[in-house]
């Protein structure tokens, strides 16, 4: 796991606090206004009072009315013949103290209000309510629900406050802590919410409540399916700012407890932060227009109260909710950590890495970020992590003080290594070491530039690096001694073999004892480097010491045998040079192979030929899978040509074709049957033939037991040998025979080729096709494939298909790099994409073909002749004359290319608008009858005679001197 | 204007050109479609062309013998019901039967209105749309896209839309132009809040990487000794498994994308030989969308696949 919890940023706490706050907003939220003041006692009397109080009342004047009702109690509370008036008068005081915002007085007087059996239904219903209320506020909730309760049943009061008492009776549970109870509430409660006309809103109250009772309870599994079930209704949802919030805890809850399944399902319900707010932000307006519209409406009173209560609950929650900045941050990344903990580091990734392209700059994203390169690295997406690694860079990659970046560049050099971009890698790794010169990682970012110098064969700048380091690193640092022992391999990489020796002595005097790191790899480094010296008495030692002390199964042992028997015969010491071969573990397959053949090789040697030849034969039954089953069998035939017994050599080669010809895997086969004519052609001129005969006779043979493989060997065996005698129609005839044969799915791609290129040259392009295409489709790693590209090439050129044969050629460019057809086939497509106008680096190829060995006299005619056409496609006529004069000048025996660029030269001159001097050209080429073949000469002929009239005069000579030597 | 619009508006009603009941006038010449008004008046005649705010319509009044054309604003239109001939009626029903030069006709008439309900335009332009883009021509091929992306943005069905821009996402990666087909539906999906045009285009895309897939590895069935074609392989494998997990990842609440993607995203990863991955997609989708269409397809690929990762 590359992520820690430490990435997580802290769940939002106040969520609980949030919803306490909107439950409490709903009790109170009425506006307090300043008090009226009572007047003076004996102000008015009784009736002046009471009238005064009333008509304040009715006027809405709800202070007024307060203080003047108050006042007639305090000073009339003693008479008698108001107590009537005085009790009635207990309801509207009540109502006047909820009004002006003072509820908390109004409870005595609701208690003495309540009981009166003639107090109007309307007061009653608002005095039960706020009577509840009230003791909710003073935290009597089993009092508050008894009324609620009794509220919620009285069918004649108003329905929509009969849901709020609902809502609120089961309020009193979650806030007594009864949350269990609360939820089971609501749970029953919100489909017959659904159901009440009007009763959406309160489902959605109802369904937060329901949701934060199940977490307080810690009832996850029933808050997650109430998430589910809820979620499709998130669009009609009043308050959906906290439910989503809710969810977040919730999917954080089940991420901490590690049931990541059950967090990814909560954290996928939850909606991007803008979503959110969007979506809150019209429902909010759209409570405001209703809310507005009831406004001054009295028979309204009731869903005003109600939906005010809900608008200052969506505002506080959108308040609060738009504090929270990194809120997606949070969800994305708690997501990609759920995924993460499932170890699914794909998904993880991509989402961070979503998140890097949509959200703003972060701490959150910055840990995202980071997370995103280590995925990308888990799951050896390298060229992912590059890219992730450098996205970091451009947007943290300038904050000095980021203490992340020298971790991030290092990955990032990390990856580009593992795609051997060692270049790039070296770059990164420098940088690393020069900007953070104290971070824990300098040390080892400059170890790995010397490394990746070292990598790219730049020996010196490797061991530069890997002094500066030794130089500077602590003694003790691990670093240091990767260093030391590294300036010793690059000494060896670089064929430096004393400074090797010295290097890897002096590594093993510092570094003393079992402990060092690389102790047995230097002691086999100084043996080695000994031997390359060739001082072979020491190396004997050295490597016999290595051996001793590194037992069977270490690592470079098979190597150090290899190494000793080559020194034990460079001293003669042949009896010891073989035991030193036979000691090489099979296993190794490479070490083991070349140290059966030098066996081989000293048994010649030795003159011990049944010997050898004894060992071959055991190495061709017991490997005859091996690449070297033909050498083998070559050097058992040469022991018994050695011996004059030609028939057995042949019998040799033969038995081993009828043993595993037939076998398509073994590619040998055919490498053994080309090294038959080898031994017929010393039988004399009839040995071919009798070769010949007997592998149609083999042919025959394979055709009739059914083994296509065994025949279609012999039969192109016989035609390389006509191809090689010069009989080219039989030999073709014969691959043009092995088409209907031949699998390129199992046999030897080289057969393949020489077909498809057979019928190449016959223009049966179809077949061709089809063969080099599957020469490339079931032989990727053979170099052969570099000719079907090539065939390719030219199939499309013959075809006019350039762009394809453009391609091709390209293909076949970087598949046969050191191929002696590479000049010839680069030429074909430069001029093919100088003809068709898309040569971007047409003259720096051309220039690099010139400076290549392997291009012939021709070759680089026909190179200067391009780079002149690709002057003259430029409109740099002056400079393309100069190639075409370098051609007939230099390379006068291509006749046709000197005809062509006596003709082309002439064309720019008079481009430039010489035309006497481009006379002169054509003249000159018409001069050579040698070329009069050609079409140029009899263009130019045409030419010159047109621009006969700007000829210029022919100097004249002084009188007895001849201008011809 | 506005108000000239009115007084026609109120000689064709209140003067009683119009019929108040279902007795079309039979007008021989014209392809007759019905203009319904919101005063329950409607009309047969021909639609001739239209503005933003108004339809020119042509139609022989009762008695007369000649056609007049009227301009009638679109606030009074409640609706028209566009006929539908033979040969359109033909060409919806067997479009392969259709030669494309009729199928281009049958357009042309039809497009100006594809805006309009009722208008069998985006029908009629969707195949000849598909039509354009079986061709081989580069021309042909970008005249199919442009037609596909008028569907896609002026259909006036949304089903019509999601099939235009299904139709130009296809063609565009037929042509290989992925890049573009990506940039093109997140464009639209972010311009609508349309979630489903965005995974529906993912999963198109998932799907193409996948054929991709499918056809390098027969092409090149050693693909993973050749240098060369290896990094395309994982190219098109990640490009497939990432595009399938996509409704998953960003959008996974929309179960029946999300859980259809984990099986795609299943079904590569058991091509490419992943078994254990391949598992763990199809188990989540039983374990997180149970209810899904493709849940059963996903026990059933469960059953099927061995326990072992190769």
């Amino acid at each position: 796991m590359y992520l820690s919890t430490q990435n997580l940023i802290t769940p939002p706490n106040h969520l609980n606090s949030v919803v306490l706050f909107w439950i409490f907003l709903t009790l109170v939220q009425v506006v307090v206004f300043s008090q009226e003041p009572v007047p003076e006692p004996g102000a008015f009397t009784a009736e002046e009072l009471i009238t005064k109080a009333n008509a304040a009342y009715t006027s809405r004047n709800f202070e007024l009315a307060e203080s003047l009702f108050l006042a007639f109690e305090r000073d009339f509370s003693g008479e008698p013949q108001v107590k009537e008036v005085i009790e009635k008068n207990y309801a509207l005081i009540a109502l006047c103290k909820i009004i002006n915002g003072r509820s908390d007085e109004a409870a005595p007087y609701i208690e003495k209000a309540l009981p009166d059996p003639k107090l109007p239904g309307d007061i009653r219903e608002e005095l039960t309510f706020w009577n509840a209320i009230l003791k909710l506020q003073a935290g009597e909730y089993r009092a508050a629900q008894e009324v609620l309760g009794a509220f919620f049943q009285e069918k004649s009061f108003n329905y929509q406050r009969r849901l709020e008492a609902l809502i609120l009776f089961g309020t009193c549970y979650v806030l007594e802590g009864y949350h269990k109870t609360a939820a089971e509430f609501f749970e029953q409660q919100i489909p017959n919410l659904y159901k009440a006309k009007g009763g959406a809103g309160f489902a959605s109250r109802a369904v937060v409540l329901q949701m934060v009772a199940e977490i307080e309870a810690h009832q996850y599994d029933r808050a997650l399916a109430l998430l589910k079930r809820e979620f499709p209704k998130l669009k009609e949802m009043t308050q959906l700012v906290s439910f989503q919030t809710l969810a977040l805890q919730l999917g954080s809850h089940f991420m901490e407890q590690g049931d990541f399944y059950a967090a990814i399902a909560c954290l996928q319900r939850i909606w991007p932060r803008e979503r959110l707010l969007k979506h809150q932000n019209e429902k909010l307006a759209e409570l405001r227009r209703v809310h507005d519209s009831m406004k001054g409406d009295p028979s309204q009173s009731s869903a005003l109260f109600q939906i005010d209560g809900t608008i200052k609950r969506i505002e506080r929650e959108l308040e609060n909710f738009e504090k929270i900045k990194e809120f997606d941050g949070a969800l994305r990344l708690r997501l990609a950590m759920s995924f993460q903990g499932l170890e699914r580091y794909r998904e993880a990734a991509l989402i961070m890495e979503d998140m890097l392209e949509r959200m703003e700059l972060s701490p959150v994203v910055e840990s995202a970020s980071l997370a995103v390169i280590q995925c990308w690295s888990q799951l050896e997406r390298w060229p992912k992590a590059v890219e992730a690694a450098e996205k970091y860079l451009l947007a943290f990659g300038d904050q000095a003080e980021n203490p992340k970046l020298p971790q991030v560049l290092f990955m990032q050099g990390d990856a580009m290594m593992q795609l051997q971009q060692n270049d790039q890698a070296e770059k990164v790794f420098a940088s690393l070491a020069s900007r953070f010169p104290q971070h824990a990682l300098a040390e080892k970012a400059s170890f790995m530039k010397g490394f990746c110098q070292m990598l790219q064969d730049h020996y010196p700048e490797a061991i530069q690096t890997f002094d500066q380091l030794i130089a500077g690193a602590a003694g003790d640092s691990d670093i240091a001694e990767d260093a030391f022992y590294w300036k010793g391999m690059s000494h060896s990489f670089s064929q430096q073999y004393e400074k090797a020796f010295e290097q890897m002595d002096q590594y093993l005097a510092k570094y003393p004892g079992e402990s060092a790191k690389y102790r047995a790899e230097a002691v086999f480094r100084k043996a080695y480097s000994t031997f390359c010296q060739a001082n072979y008495p020491a190396a004997i030692k050295e490597l016999r010491q290595f051996l001793v002390d590194h037992g069977p199964g270490a690592k470079d042992r098979d190597e150090a045998q290899l190494l000793l028997g080559d020194a034990l015969l460079g001293e003669g010491e042949a009896d010891a040079g073989i035991a030193a071969y036979q000691a090489i573990n099979p296993a190794s397959h490479r070490f083991f192979e070349d140290g059966y053949f030098k066996t081989g090789q000293a048994y010649k040697l030795l003159g011990e030929i049944p010997a050898m030849r004894d060992h071959y034969e055991k190495f061709l039954r017991e490997y005859p899978e091996s690449k070297k089953m033909p050498e083998a069998v070559y050097w058992i035939g040469w022991t018994h040509v050695q011996a004059g017994d030609f028939e057995i050599a042949k019998k040799v080669y033969w038995d081993t074709i009828k043993l595993h010809g037939d076998n398509p895997a073994l590619f040998s086969i055919e490498e053994l049957l080309m090294g038959l004519p080898k031994i017929y052609k010393r039988q004399g001129p009839d040995g071919i033939g009798e070769l010949v005969r007997a592998l149609q006779s083999m042919y025959l043979q394979a055709d009739r037991e059914k083994k296509t493989t065994l025949a279609v060997r012999t039969l192109w065996a016989d035609a390389m040998i006509k191809r090689g005698a010069a009989k080219l129609s039989e030999a073709s005839a014969l691959l043009i025979r092995l088409s209907t044969l031949i699998d390129p799915e199992v046999h030897n791609p080289q057969i393949v080729a020489d077909v498809a290129d057979v019928l190449t040259e016959k223009g049966d392009y179809d077949r061709a096709v089809v063969l080099y295409r599957d020469l490339r489709k079931w032989n990727p790693t053979s170099f052969h494939k570099a000719r079907a590209f090539k065939g390719l090439g030219l199939i499309a050129e013959a075809q006019q298909k350039p762009a394809e044969a453009i391609d091709h050629y390209l293909d076949y460019e970087k598949e046969a790099a050191a191929s002696t057809d590479l000049v010839e086939i680069s030429l074909k497509r430069i001029k093919l994409q100088i003809q068709s106008g898309a040569a971007p680096k047409a003259r720096q190829d051309l220039n690099g073909l010139l400076e290549n060995p392997v291009a012939s006299t021709r070759h680089k005619a026909e190179i200067l002749s391009l780079l002149g056409e690709d002057y003259a496609a430029q409109g740099d006529y002056l400079k393309a004359t100069a190639y075409f004069e370098r051609v007939y000048v230099v390379y006068g025996k291509y006749k046709d290319l000197v005809a062509k660029a006596y003709y082309r030269r002439g064309e720019m001159i008079e481009k430039i608008g010489d035309k006497s001097s481009a006379y002169e050209v054509y003249a000159e080429l018409v001069a050579r009858n040698d070329l009069a073949e050609f079409k140029e000469y009899r263009l130019g002929r045409t030419k010159a005679d047109q621009l006969k009239e700007f000829a210029r005069p022919k100097p004249e000579t002084e009188p007895g001197k001849d201008t011809k030597p | 204007m506005i108000c000239r619009y009115l007084l026609i508006y109120l000689i064709v009603t209140v003067i009683g050109l119009w019929n108040g009941s279902p007795n079309p006038l039979a007008t021989s010449g014209f392809a007759e479609e019905s203009v319904y008004l919101k005063n329950g008046q409607f009309q047969k005649g021909k639609l001739i062309s239209q503005t933003d705010t108004a339809l020119t319509f042509e139609y022989v009044k009762s008695g007369a013998t000649d056609a007049v054309q009227v301009p009638i604003p679109w606030d009074s239109i409640d609706h028209i019901e566009f006929s539908r001939s033979t040969q359109l009626l033909e060409a919806l029903a067997k479009p392969d039967a259709v030669d494309l030069h009729a199928l281009a006709q049958l357009w042309i008439m039809a497009a100006p209105w594809i805006s309009r309900p009722n208008s069998p335009a985006a029908e009629i332009g969707l195949v000849y749309a598909s039509r354009l883009a079986m061709s081989d021509g580069e021309e042909t091929v970008a005249e199919a896209l442009d037609l596909f992306g008028t569907i896609a943005k002026s259909a006036w069905q949304p089903e019509k839309q999601a099939a235009g821009l299904r139709g130009r996402l296809t063609t565009l990666l037929k042509a290989g132009r992925e890049r573009e087909a990506v940039r093109e539906a997140e464009a639209i999906a972010q311009a609508r809040e349309n979630p489903a045009l965005l995974l529906e285009s993912k999963l198109i895309l998932a799907a193409n990487a996948f054929e991709k897939l499918k056809m390098l590895e027969h092409d090149h069935p050693r693909w993973e000794l050749d240098n060369e074609v290896r990094p395309e392989r994982y190219l098109y494998f990640n490009t497939a498994i990432d595009h399938s997990l996509y409704a998953y990842l960003f959008f996974g609440s929309e179960e029946e994308a999300a859980a259809t993607g984990l099986l795609h995203a299943a079904e590569v990863y058991r091509f490419a030989g992943d078994q254990g991955k391949a598992k763990l997609c199809a188990g989540d989708i039983l374990k997180l969308y149970p209810n899904s269409a493709v849940a059963p397809k996903a026990a059933a690929f469960l059953g099927e696949t061995p326990s072992k990762s190769n």
